[in-house]
């Protein structure tokens, strides 16, 4: 698991939700949202901490797996990932552009 | 082809309720995360990036009808309507839910299909050649022999745990197009100078962090010994394999390591101590699977098709497909056709419910309800007349599955990569679609020649890399996606593992780094009929290297 580097300024914390997979974020109020803009953004180390053992006890309580810290920007009013990977999977899917497979997927 | 009989289906579906409970103990909470994952990974279910992944073993890359429609069914109702073929013969479904896997297990089992042994340290689908029973240079079908190996190797007690994942691919041809030398064990289909079957054995090959060819241990192996030396060479690794550091533990390290005179005197060891007892395949038995794969009942044909060669002669576009996709098959009057899933635009061994739909209603109709999956991620239907290859190659087109590109510099091998593969460092299917892109004019592709590359997302080389004419690594250099570029690869019988030719390239700069190599490939080629590989050969690097680094230097 690709952890962040501690000590950079800002993180949310991400996880797999177990029953679908699907990545999410935790929130301020401790709920898991798909969307990054509503993640908790940790301004220090210790706030980010703080959330990481707050999502591990959604693991204990099944409903997340693997959660660990991540890198952020402050884009304007967005959140984005540091890293290509973490953008990739806060985008909800794959980068590829065209898809002519899918194309037939409809027909 | 191979059809379960009772034990099979018992054990099946067996199999499948043990894990819908496992799901059930899971979702409850009885079950934690760590208890739960390597019962998934039995299963065939990993996490990915995104979602959950279920790979589906495809045992050496045989499907039909039935099969294909399944697969169809299921990627409409619990993935995203579409599936991925795999280097392994295998199939992915990237979006799935873990509450829908229990349902999608007994959904397969109906087809005679499942996820087992498609993860884990234990012996994985075993791979063939994807032209199988019909190639005009096969000494005899390999698919009865992989399928006896799959029946000692599943849930083989004794191979269960061992140090690390094993990996066994049969050719019965003299062309290898299954990769048998990068396989932990390769068996080559040979004749003795009696006539006797038999198999010339490899062990050690392998792709990954350290590239191997596999060695050479037995000249020929008498085919009823085929189970007691698989058995003697796995239960040496088993044995022996380190399993102090998991880089280190595949059996490519212990024969690397302890020297494959060693490793032969240890197998010839242990084989001589069970030779002879029950792992001996009688000949009753041999010929009892053998006929599960009996050839389908071919018509007589005259060798030419009047409306095969009318229709090349009138649609050049068929014409352009039949040159590159279809093959001479062993019986008069048929072809072998493949169908490429790397058309312009689409990704690498993707495949849409709706074309697997397509490809089943053509492989009922005109090839003898067979397909197979190839390691290049590509389908091929094995058996078809020639005279209906233009209905077939009509139909493929309304399916958008007609690219007349197999062989050639589009037909890119790629793994999932970074959209994707939670290993990964780069993303490999958007390079694939640019060097695609790049090279999309038919008539350029047809002047360079057949061209193979393959493109991996990270070290693991599940894309194959080591062996692409032109091998391309994805790396994580400072958070950037790099790629490095081998020259040289080949995974035919002619087996070699390409070199690095320099520092790696940008995401931006590595299409035009193709393109130069394959420009340089161009220019100092003898004759249109050296192709790529054979200009490496004879060329080496060096040239290659200048015109790439030429402006750094
Ligand atoms: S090569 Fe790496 S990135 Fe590609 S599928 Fe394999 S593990 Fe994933």
């Amino acid at each position: 698991m690709k952890r962040a580097a501690k000590g950079l300024s800002l993180q949310v914390v991400t996880a797999n939700a177990l029953v679908t997979g699907s990545v999410v974020f935790l929130t301020a109020s401790g709920t898991w949202s798909r969307d990054i803009a509503h993640a908790q953004v940790a301004e220090d180390a210790a706030t980010a901490e703080a959330s990481l053992v707050c999502a591990n006890r959604d693991v204990e309580r099944d409903v997340v797996v693997e959660p660990y810290l991540i890198d952020v920007r402050r884009e304007g009013a967005a959140v984005r990932p540091v890293l290509m990977r973490e953008r990739i999977r806060a985008q909800g899917g794959p980068t590829i552009r065209e898809n002519r497979t899918l194309v037939h997927a409809s027909t | 082809m191979y059809r379960y009989d009772e034990f099979d289906r018992r054990f099946v579906s067996q199999r499948v309720e043990q894990f819908r409970d496992q799901v059930g103990r899971r979702l409850s909470g009885e079950l934690t995360e760590d208890e739960f994952k390597p019962l998934r990974l039995m299963n065939g279910l990993y996490l990915q990036l995104h979602a959950y992944m279920l790979r589906i073993a495809i045992p050496y890359g045989g499907l039909d009808g039935a099969k294909l429609r399944k697969l169809a069914h299921i990627a409409k109702r619990y993935d995203r309507g579409f599936g991925h073929f795999t280097t392994r013969q295998n199939l992915q479904f990237h979006w799935i839910e873990l509450k829908d896997v229990p349902e999608i297990l007994g959904e397969l089992a109906q087809v005679e299909m499942h996820a087992i042994q498609t993860s884990g340290n234990c012996i994985r689908n075993v791979s063939a050649d994807h032209f199988s029973g019909a190639a005009v240079d096969e000494i005899t079908d390999p698919r009865p022999y992989a399928e006896i190996l799959r029946q000692w190797s599943s849930l083989h007690p004794e191979f269960t745990y061992l140090p690390r994942k094993f990996k066994i691919a049969v050719s019965g041809a003299a062309h290898d197009r299954a990769a048998i030398q990068v396989h932990d064990i390769g068996l080559q289909i040979v004749r003795d100078g009696a006539g006797r079957l038999g198999f010339t054995v490899y062990v050690g090959g392998g792709l990954g962090r350290t590239p191997f060819i596999g060695k050479l241990v037995r000249e020929f192996l008498p085919e009823s010994e085929l189970l007691s030396y698989c058995e003697a060479i796995v239960r040496v690794y088993n044995q022996f394999g380190r399993r102090d550091n998991k880089f280190k533990a595949r059996i490519k390290i212990l024969v690397h390591e302890a020297g494959v005179d060693e490793i032969r005197r240890r197998i010839e060891e242990e084989y001589a101590a069970i030779q002879g007892h029950a792992l001996t395949l009688p000949r009753a038995e041999l010929d009892r699977i053998a006929a599960y794969f009996a050839p389908p009942a071919h018509e007589t044909m005259p060798p030419l098709s009047e409306a095969y060669e009318q229709a090349q002669a009138i649609d050049p576009r068929f014409a352009a497909w039949a040159e590159r996709n279809v093959a001479p098959h062993r019986v008069s009057g048929y072809g072998i056709a493949t169908i490429t899933l790397k058309g312009v635009g689409e990704v690498p061994g993707d495949i849409s419910a709706a074309q697997m739909e397509a490809v089943a209603d053509i492989a009922e109709r005109y090839a003898c309800d067979e397909v197979r999956v190839s390691h290049e991620q590509n389908l091929v239907l094995p058996h078809v007349k020639l005279d209906d290859l233009p209905l077939v190659y009509a139909a493929l087109e309304r399916a958008g599955l007609a690219s007349p590109h197999a062989g050639l510099i589009t037909d890119i091998i790629a793994c999932p990569g970074l959209d994707y593969c939670a290993l990964a460092n780069a993303r490999s299917i958007p390079v694939a679609q640019r060097i695609a892109q790049r090279f999309g004019d038919l008539d350029r592709q047809r002047e360079i020649g057949d061209l193979k590359i393959k493109i991996s997302g990270c070290i693991n080389a599940c894309g194959h890399h080591h062996v692409g004419h032109i091998g391309i690594l994805g790396v994580d250099r400072k958070g950037e996606e790099f790629y490095q570029i081998t020259l040289g690869g080949s995974g035919d019988e002619h087996c070699s593992i390409g070199d690095i030719v320099g520092k790696g390239f940008s995401s931006a700069e590595v299409v035009d780094a193709v393109e130069t190599i394959v420009d340089t490939y161009l220019r100092l080629r003898e004759s249109p009929r050296e192709n790529f590989l054979q200009a490496v050969r004879r060329l080496g690097e060096t040239p290659f290297r200048a015109a790439l680094y030429a402006e750094v230097a």
